[in-house]
């Protein structure tokens, strides 16, 4: 029989730690933000060397980052970084989208791999899959429908799909359960900024979304950290 | 009518003093003869006039005098010696008290010149107060102002005398000035009888402002000591109880419109035993500006209706303070002392060790003791109970995390054996407060 034994309690926390959470990486003005703390009570603190970037988004499989002409993309397994002549994109788990360009990127597996998708409507935003596109009031992605009418951005992440219609932003668990925060503007930006996190900006504010199940809520990001 | 001879007195050559009045447009020599303007019986007009010396040494002036019945000096001579090319500047005044024409002999040391003037009766200006006419004296009617809003009085032309009187023009000397709801001019006032309008103007700085407001033979100096609007005391618009951790709007609120454009401040602080800068407000500030627009009951910070702010983790009372030059008002609410609140949990395996992570705050920053019991797939016990207490290090930590009462704990357990026994841990963490305990953890 297997025997199952945890170690004497006197050597517990030796590999423990206590820290402020940090929970979220975000850009604004071109600075990376790191953000600490809980939902409803934000820290704002530069990032490490004071970074800066023209797109950036934190998701859970990896960091997107647009720099000086270049896209970088950083996971623990993966470092690639390829020239790109745009500033603007829109980023998911492992998918990049330049809405610019019309050029959709990810990860393969010796490098960054480009594909352009051919999806009617007005792009709107990005799922793992691909482009998330605005029809006649629908969002789909290439087709499939996924809300029966959007505005601003919408996103597909960790499983979650976000969007905003008519003064509330609603994230669609795995599981189908809806869940919604009230914003009283379309979004014009939404960025994955932790595992469980969203960075999103609507009319000059930035907001942090938690979308975890059960605890969707939306906190505002203060402007800066206090002195 | 009365009516005054006057003497045609040859004048002597006004060689080394030249009298002049002195315009809007600039000195006008007054010659032998003058004629200052008409006024209406019962009022005066005052005419500035000046003495330059002419010649090339010091001239002492020695002699002003003006007589004359009606015409008066506003103020004696002093004594006084012109050098060349200066000038003494004086004033007569003409205050007839019944219509007619009138002359005078100025005199200055050995020059003289003729004043004529005309006098009729002539309605006169006057506030309405209470809907009844009082009579604006000669040295003019002041009121207070507000810099940028536009200030009304009620004045009128007022017939005062006993006969009928006419008046054809009614006009104010100044650009800010606007004049509303004149009557149809001419207009005929029988005695005692008024016709009202407004004078309206917005001064646009603080101090005197000043305007001349005529009417016929009548004119009158309105003054109106100017000073910034002040707001009104400032009201607090917020949620009645409030609780850690948690974003709530603020909104300013006045019982009065805004008499013009203004400013204030919030401010918010913590009493208790520990600073929380995570206390603040959407800013990322203790403080905030708020503007109101003029005649608006609410005020807005950079165009919102409301700022946010964010209470921390830390029990105390929070006081949200906000002033405009008007004073100040204040709002507190307790943030009671409570249990550990955990936020988030998550429990990962290895074949080495188990790792549980805690997110949440502890408001009295007294944290200390931890239970830890884990249980096997089929929820039957794993040994028995796990204690920590690791008050010393929640102590140093919440020293110099400048992160308030938030906290996470990552504790990893080494484990010998078959790691996938473990199926659920129950976590218990407690503070000077009580105890918290946790739902159980599942391992995924």
């Amino acid at each position: 029989m297997k025997r199952f034994l945890l170690l004497l309690s006197a050597a517990v926390f030796a590999q423990s730690g206590l820290d402020a959470p940090h929970i979220a990486r975000i850009l604004r003005d071109g600075r990376l933000l790191s953000l600490y703390g809980l939902a409803a009570n934000v820290l704002v603190r530069d990032a490490a060397n004071s970074e800066s970037a023209d797109a950036f988004a934190a998701t859970a499989e990896g960091v997107w980052l647009i720099r000086e002409g270049l896209l970088h993309f950083r996971s623990v397994e993966k470092q690639f970084e390829r020239p790109l002549s745009t500033r603007q994109a829109w980023f998911t788990d492992s998918n990049a989208y330049f809405p610019e360009l019309g050029l959709q990127v990810h990860p393969g597996i010796d490098g960054l791999e480009t594909h352009s998708q051919d999806c009617p409507g007005e792009p709107a935003g990005i799922a793992p899959g691909g482009l998330l596109t605005r029809s006649e009031g629908r969002l789909t992605a290439c087709g499939v429908p996924l809300a029966s009418a959007t505005e601003g951005r919408a996103l597909v992440y960790a499983g979650r799909t976000i969007y905003y219609h008519d003064g509330l932003l609603t994230v669609r668990q795995p599981d189908g359960r809806e869940e919604q925060a009230v914003l009283d503007a379309a979004p014009d930006l939404l960025a994955p900024a932790g595992a469980d996190w969203i960075h999103l900006s609507a009319s000059g504010q930035d907001y942090l979304l938690r979308i975890a199940p059960g605890k969707v809520s939306l906190s505002v990001i203060p402007q800066r950290s206090r002195p | 009518v009365k009516v005054l001879f006057f003497i045609a007195v040859a004048v002597p050559a006004l060689a080394q003093l030249q009298i002049s009045v002195l315009t809007p447009e600039g000195p006008q020599p007054v010659g032998v003869n003058f004629t200052l303007p008409a006024a209406a019986a019962g009022d005066s007009v005052e005419v500035r006039l000046r003495a330059l010396n002419l010649s090339a040494s010091q001239l002492p002036l020695q002699t002003l005098t003006v007589s004359g019945a009606a015409f008066s000096l506003a103020a004696p001579l002093q004594p006084v010696t012109l050098a060349p090319g200066a000038a003494h500047e004086f004033a007569v005044r003409f205050s007839p008290q019944a219509p007619g024409s009138y002359s005078a002999l100025l005199t200055v040391n050995s020059s003289t010149a003729f004043l004529r003037a005309n006098a009729e009766w002539a309605p006169a200006l006057a506030v309405l107060i209470d809907g009844k006419p009082v009579l604006i004296p000669a040295g003019g009617y002041a009121a207070d102002a507000f810099a940028g809003v536009e200030t009304v009085l009620s004045v009128a032309v007022w017939n005062n005398r006993t006969v009928p009187l006419t008046v054809s023009q009614i006009s104010a000397a100044h650009p800010s000035v606007r004049l509303r709801n004149l009557p149809t001019l001419p207009l005929t006032l029988e005695p005692d009888q008024h016709a009202a309008f407004q004078l309206a103007a917005i001064p646009e700085r603080e101090g005197p402002f000043t305007a001349q407001l005529n009417a016929g033979l009548a004119t009158r100096t309105i003054t109106l000591n100017v000073t910034r609007p002040k707001l009104p005391l400032p009201r607090l618009a917020a949620a009645a109880v409030l609780a850690n951790a948690a974003q709530t709007p603020i909104r300013v609120a006045f019982d009065e419109p805004a008499p013009a454009d203004g400013a204030g401040k919030l401010r918010v602080s913590l009493q208790g035993a520990f600073p929380d800068p995570a206390i603040q407000f959407s800013n990322g500030s203790s403080e905030v500006n708020f503007q109101v627009a003029k005649g608006s009951l609410e005020a807005t910070f950079e165009g919102r209706p409301s700022v946010t702010l964010q209470t921390g983790t830390t029990a105390g009372t929070l006081i949200v303070e906000a002033s405009t030059e008007s004073g100040s008002t204040r709002q507190s609410w307790l943030l009671q002392s409570s249990p550990i609140v955990i936020d988030s949990s998550r429990a990962i395996r290895s074949p080495q060790s188990i790792e549980i992570t805690l997110s949440g705050y502890d408001n009295t920053r007294t944290a200390g003791s931890l239970n830890f019991r884990f249980f096997d797939r089929a929820g039957a016990p794993l040994g028995g109970l796990i204690t920590a207490t690791l008050q010393s290090e929640f102590a140093s930590y919440f020293r110099s995390s400048e992160a308030g009462g938030v906290f996470q704990l990552r504790a990893v357990f080494p484990l010998t054996g078959d790691a996938t026994m473990v199926g659920s841990v129950l976590v218990e963490i407690a503070n000077s407060i009580g105890r918290t305990e946790l739902p159980r953890l599942g391992f995924p």
